[in-house]
């Protein structure tokens, strides 16, 4: 399966997916005009890697910022891990700013209600 | 205004202390100029701390709001989506930032702003949260761009109020205005 590449901009993450080995990589600030749009491309690989592939994912998040709209969105990419996970591995990491309490939180809220193994993992700075 | 009288203007406004005064269209480039301006400014005073990334988190809610759901709303780019206006500012006093936003909205939405913020004043911290996952896990409405909780997650970020203020102008719409104090020390 193909990758997915989507370069960083001060309000949307970087996006580093490989379709070869099911490791997706998303990291910097995400607060765009239109979060739905922005996300689209991104649950539309993970659902072609699950129908296609078949095989374990690791996600691995390396926040600064979320805005609302964008941990909707995030959240719905869990709701879909989380089906996933019923017959397949699915592993999250979760690394943050060892100071950064607020994207610690969020993680740590979304992953709450959701059966998906999640580590969080402080970053040094 | 007398245009040249534009030096009162500006004096009245840095008595005010203001630290960032915008009023029109919020695009997404001046958006993110601003919360970027607003991050590099405190992050020079403060160094990178919580309070940084409150303003910063603040900020980004209220303008898009605006930008999302002003009733005033100006087409920038022929052929895409209008964009909301409204105004915006941040002030600054001794122990605490001040964010506040303004713009013009539907009456029957200012009333239910109005008893959002009026419910979610009363809530306690663990409360909040219990809301706040509550809403992020509903569906989305229909076209409705924004998470939902824009609104509570100010709250929880700031471990303020929303003061809020209606003013209405006709039978249509109203000037609703948003505020929220930001303390140093949190």
């Amino acid at each position: 399966m193909k990758n997915l590449i989507i370069e960083k901009t001060k309000y949307t993450l970087d996006i580093d997916f490989e379709g070869a080995t099911g490791i997706m990589n998303m990291a910097g600030s995400s607060y765009p005009e239109n979060a739905i749009d922005f996300y689209k491309p991104i649950i539309n690989w993970i659902e072609d890697f699950i129908n296609v592939e078949k095989k374990p994912l690791t996600l691995n998040f390396r926040l600064n910022y979320l805005n609302t709209s964008s941990t909707k969105c995030i959240l719905d990419i869990f709701e879909i891990l989380e089906e996933y996970n019923e017959d397949n591995e699915v592993v999250v990491n979760w690394y943050y700013e060892e100071d950064d309490e607020d994207i610690l939180e969020t993680g740590e809220e979304m992953g709450e209600d959701m059966d998906i193994p999640m580590n969080f993992i402080p970053i040094k700075e | 205004m007398d245009k040249l009288k534009l030096f009162e203007y500006y004096n009245k406004m840095c008595d005010q202390n203001i630290v960032l005064d915008f009023q029109g269209v919020i695009s997404q480039d001046l958006l993110v100029g601003m919360a970027e301006m607003i991050k590099n400014k405190f992050t020079q005073k403060f160094g990178k701390t919580n309070i940084v990334k409150k303003m910063f988190s603040v900020f980004i809610e209220l303008a898009q709001n605006i930008a999302y759901y002003s009733y005033e709303r100006v087409e920038l780019e022929a052929g895409k989506e209008k964009i909301g206006a409204g105004i915006i500012v941040v002030t600054e006093q001794n122990t605490y930032y001040t964010i506040t936003s303004g713009n013009r909205i539907e009456n029957d939405k200012a009333l239910e702003v109005a008893n959002q913020c009026k419910y979610l004043n009363e809530l306690n911290e663990d409360e909040l949260k219990t809301y706040y996952k509550e809403k992020l896990r509903e569906p989305r409405p229909e076209g409705k761009k924004g998470g939902g909780v824009g609104l509570v997650d100010i709250l929880r970020k700031s471990k303020s109020k929303l003061e809020y203020r209606i003013t209405p102008i006709n039978d249509i719409e109203s000037f609703l205005v948003l505020s929220v104090k930001i303390k140093e020390v949190l």
